[in-house]
């Protein structure tokens, strides 16, 4: 049985008791994955990390981290967690270095954890300027030095790449992912960065409006939304689409347009290459539907 | 413990850059420079009246006002507020709440650091106080004063200003961390402070507000006042320390008030558990304390510290001026006990050599420890004793506004009779909310014995009103009011002066004022000691104002037998001698003087004022001693615009007198002169009595040959007599 490292069942939220900001929410987080939550801005993302980190507090006993309730398990389990919650959070009259040099001395780490944080996220020659002086860039990438200094278990982190430049943005999402490889550190991150989260992470939960729409692996959802539909761009369609197999369940979109069903890469080349050997004239294979579009779909309903 | 260590060690890590710790120090540097200040452009002034105790101990309790009661707590104010900033920008708290650590150790630590930034505050204060102190000793003092470091006493003084700072520190922690603005955090903490200045001017305790408590703290500046080591201040302040650290916890942890103490009735119940524990615990500390008398035994002892002691100390009864007893002094140490039934009422404390004179409440089961300190200039004296709220009480006028009314609305009597009305109205209030700032409270019997010396001196004022502006018309509710405070006189108002004069003064309103009339009122009184002390306040009364010794005589002579009390008697007697030896009224004949300018004068320059006289030479080593305490003495008079101190010198060479001033200049507050008409012209060899002091009355009589020598506490009480006699 897979081990979840974060568990939710049922949780509802509000600040006063009568307005709910989240409402029924469930959610497992498996040990080892990296765990996209997305929503759009106001759906209910950082008030969900805020519960989870028993940052608001719950006392239903709907929300389990490692396998005990919040309540009991903080703030020891903070030991084996990292965090990044919304804004980067820092001390701007102190260094880089003081920064983390402050939560060295609550988590009781050497300094060597500091340098090894400031080096993997390229702060490193930096350390000794005051954090006033960061750029936002500079900042995001510090914040995610302090959540790494206890090479924690799991890592919550809310909005990670907020501010980083394109290839900030592709750097961190190696070093996210590079670290889930290497040391199976569970990652559970927010985004409305839909791209971003879509090619790096291995479970995914879809938040609108407080309530969870979606929750489960990637592949399951590609399954139940069908993100298995795939164009095949050709001239004249009409007069090839008899010629694929039925068990595609191709269908005629437009006069240059069929769209079939496929769930491995190696059907659309046997397709493709049916088409072409009957004399088809093929200029374009894309995905039906993107990961994307159907998030706004279902975001734009609530 | 560890934890909580690590956790404050890396909130302290967290204030580095803050400037808090300069920003401590310099706050801290302030009070002593602004003492050094103001002792370097008062040339000199810094002889007080109160006599000097020890270099550091001095310097200190000067400084110690300055910054306990603002420098410091503007120091908590600022650096409470920096300290939550820091964590209110940023998201600061959200970064430290998902650390390994608990929120209650987090606010702990908060806490902690800022009392650690006061502490280093604190000790600054004191050590910057003994540098400042002996630069000041080293460079700049004009007198000798001991280096004597008594440990034990800046240990207190430290201790009290350490523990007393330590709820205004959980206070604006607590709102520092509940208002996230820098603004208004800042505007409470300086909204407190005017709130202490307003309670110093109304001379009103403002428990309900924390950032009291160093104020009420050093309401008097010197520990050494204290009955217990710490005190009321400590206990207010560890209850301040105590509830904001738990409802500030409470909030902080729950992220509001309604989720800390309203969300259900869980937290409901919890809040009003805490509101029950918190109330109870605040109306028992504040409640005012009354000293339980161990026994009846009546014990005062203490300890002298000064040049020549005293020999022994006499115990003397206010009523009778008569020895109760004679204490001896061993090496400045003295202890006295006795079981003996004695009158509750006011006693005085000689001391042989003159320079103390206390005063002292004393009745069955008192116990005064008292602690005195003299110089040639001033005397300090510091007591620890089971009647303090009686003795402070004693001393506290609530009614003293009255006469400034009696001044402003001279031409308005309905305005000022109104006002003094509510005065009126507002004492047994007063009363009852008394306390000392040691949180003793006084006897029900005493409040009353109070409440009818405030109707006494009202109706003083009122009936003083009425003579002057002619239109004695107080309104009768007031009237009967005042009247009916003193229906029944207790025993310690029965032989209080205010009680007599008033009671003089019914006989003179309800007859038409002839002396004969008054006579036979008086005599015809009910036998007893009031009448006793009528008889002797208004022969005394008169003597005093009578020029010939005859008169005098006869006066007492006429009342003599109406007299029952026979230590009445002799206080009268005792009163005829004195003031037969004090040359009482004798004209004294003006004598001609010159001044540095070669300008002559005559003593008739200054009637309409009293003189005192300073007769000296400066071949007589004891005229040269008490000279500059004789110029002391008119610096410390200097408010009396009825004085004139005059030293005169007597010497056959002028030169000698000249070469004297432009060795010692003058302060010019008495005047130097020198005798240029015969030195017996008055029928007194002058001349053979140096040193001698003695007062001409303003028109131009001998009001005191036999005046006491300056420096002592007859002197001073003389001063202070001819001083206040504006009429």
């Amino acid at each position: 049985m897979t081990e979840n490292i974060i568990q939710i069942n049922d949780l509802t939220f509000g600040f006063t008791p009568k307005k709910s900001i989240l409402k029924n929410i469930s959610l497992t987080v498996p040990k080892g994955s990296i765990y996209g939550f997305i929503g759009a801005n106001g759906a209910g993302k950082s008030t969900t990390m805020r519960v989870i980190l028993g940052v608001y507090p719950e006392v239903n006993d709907t929300v389990r981290v490692f396998g005990e309730h919040i309540n009991k398990a903080y703030p020891k389990s903070f030991g084996k967690i990292g965090t990044l919650i919304d804004y980067p959070a820092f001390y701007d009259h102190l260094s880089g270095w003081n920064n983390l040099k402050t939560l060295a001395t609550l988590r009781k780490l050497p300094n060597e954890n500091i340098e090894e944080a400031l080096i993997l996220v390229g702060m490193w020659d930096a350390r000794n300027i005051k954090m006033k002086k960061y750029s936002l860039g500079m900042k995001q990438r510090t914040a995610i030095a302090m959540a790494l200094l206890s090479k924690p278990e799991l890592l919550i982190l809310d909005e990670p790449v907020n501010g980083l430049d394109p290839n900030g943005m592709v750097e961190i999402r190696e070093l996210l992912v590079d670290l889930n490889q290497k040391t199976g550190t569970t990652i559970f991150i927010s985004s409305h960065l839909l791209q971003e989260l879509e090619k790096m992470v291995t479970h995914l939960a879809i938040i609108a409006d407080g309530e969870i729409m979606f929750q489960g692996s990637k592949a399951a959802l590609s399954t139940k939304y069908g993100f298995n539909k795939v164009e095949i761009m050709l001239h004249n369609a009409g007069d090839y689409i008899q010629l694929i197999d039925k068990k595609f369940n191709a269908s005629l979109l437009s006069e240059t347009t069929i769209v079939v069903d496929t769930h491995e890469n190696y059907e659309i080349s046997h397709i493709n290459r049916t088409l072409i050997e009957k004399g088809a004239s093929v200029y374009r294979i894309a995905p039906a539907e993107s990961f994307e579009k159907w998030f706004m779909e279902i975001t734009k309903k609530n | 413990m560890n934890s909580l260590h690590i956790t404050t060690k890396a909130e302290w890590l967290k204030t580095k850059g803050l400037g808090l710790i300069p920003a401590g120090m310099v706050l801290a540097l302030l009070a002593p420079i602004l003492v050094f200040t103001t002792r370097y452009f008062s040339n000199g002034m810094n002889i007080m009246r109160d006599a000097p105790i020890s270099v550091f101990e001095d310097y200190t309790v000067e400084s110690l006002g300055f910054y306990a009661k603002f420098f410091l707590l503007l120091f908590i104010v600022i650096a409470a507020n920096r300290i939550c900033q820091i964590d209110h920008k940023n998201g600061g708290w959200l970064l430290m709440e998902t650390q390994p650590v608990s929120k209650f150790r987090l606010y702990l630590a908060k806490f902690l650091t800022l009392v650690l930034l006061t502490l280093i505050s604190i000790v600054s204060f004191f050590l910057f106080c003994y540098g400042f102190a002996a630069i000041w000793q080293a460079g700049f003092a004009t007198t000798e004063i001991s280096w004597n470091f008594d440990v034990t006493w800046h240990l207190q003084t430290f201790l009290k200003v350490f523990i007393s700072s330590l709820g205004i520190s959980a206070f604006m922690l607590f709102i520092s961390m509940v208002v996230s603005s820098y603004i208004w955090p800042f505007m409470i903490g300086i909204l407190g402070l005017l709130l202490n200045l307003f309670s110093a001017i109304r001379q009103e305790y403002y428990l309900f507000s924390p950032l009291f408590t160093e104020q009420l703290a050093f309401s008097k500046s010197n520990v050494r006042n204290l009955n217990t080591f710490l005190g009321f201040s400590e206990q207010l302040s560890l209850f301040w320390t105590g509830l904001f650290i738990l409802v500030g916890y409470l909030w902080y942890s729950q992220k509001s008030f309604k989720r800390a103490f309203l969300f259900d009735s869980k937290t409901i119940g919890f809040s009003s558990l805490i509101v029950i524990l918190f109330g109870g615990l605040y109306y028992f500390i504040q409640k005012p304390k009354q000293i339980l008398k161990e026994d009846k035994t009546v014990e005062i002892s203490g300890k002298i510290n000064g040049p020549d002691l005293p020999k022994s100390l006499t115990l003397i009864d206010s009523r009778f001026s008569s020895t109760v007893a004679t204490i001896p002094v061993n090496n400045g140490q003295f202890s006295w006990k006795s079981s003996d039934t004695i009158f509750p009422g006011v006693y005085f404390l000689k001391s042989d050599n003159d320079k103390i004179n206390s005063t002292l409440l004393l009745s069955e089961g008192s116990k005064y420890n008292l602690e005195m300190f003299y110089n040639d200039f001033a005397v300090s004296e510091f007591s620890k004793n089971n009647r303090k709220a009686e003795q402070e009480m004693l001393q506290r006028p609530f009614t003293a506004e009255a006469i400034a009314f009696s001044q402003l609305y001279k031409d308005n009597p309905s305005k000022f009779y109104a006002e003094v009305q509510k005065i009126w109205d507002k004492v047994p209030k007063k009363l009852d909310n008394y306390r000392t700032y040691e949180n003793y409270g006084v006897s029900d019997d005493f409040k009353q014995f109070k409440l009818q010396m405030e109707a006494l001196q009202l109706l003083s004022v009122v009936k003083n009103f009425g003579k002057k502006s002619g239109e004695f018309k107080a309104p009768e509710g007031l009237f009967t009011s005042l009247n009916k405070a003193i229906e029944k006189p207790t025993v310690l108002t029965l032989q209080n002066p205010l009680y007599i004069a008033y009671q003089l003064a019914n006989i003179q309103n309800t007859q038409s004022s002839t002396d004969t009339l008054f006579t036979t009122k008086l005599k015809n009184m009910e036998a007893g000691q009031v009448r006793d002390q009528m008889i002797s306040t208004h022969i005394t009364e008169n003597m005093e104002k009578m020029t010939s010794a005859e008169d005098r005589e006869k006066l007492v002579n006429e009342f003599k037998d109406d007299i029952s009390d026979e230590r009445f008697k002799e206080v009268l007697e005792k009163k005829l001698e004195t003031l037969k030896k004090e040359k009482r009224g004798i004209p004294f004949l003006p004598i001609e003087m010159t001044d540095d300018q070669e300008k002559t004068v005559t003593l008739s320059n200054f009637n309409g004022k009293y003189m005192v006289l300073e007769i000296w030479s400066a071949d007589s080593e004891a005229s040269l001693k008490l000279k500059p305490v004789f110029q002391q003495e008119a610096q410390n008079a200097r408010w009396y615009g009825n004085i004139a101190f005059i030293s005169l010198n007597v010497d056959s060479d002028k030169a000698k007198w000249q070469k004297y001033l432009s060795e010692n200049p003058s302060d010019g507050k008495a005047k130097d002169y020198f005798l240029t008409s015969k030195n017996d012209a008055n029928g007194f060899n002058l001349g053979s009595l140096v040193p001698k002091y003695f007062v001409i009355d303003p028109q131009g009589n001998i009001y005191n040959f036999e005046a006491p020598k300056p420096g002592t506490s007859g002197f001073e009480s003389m001063i202070n007599k001819i001083g206040n006699d504006i009429n």
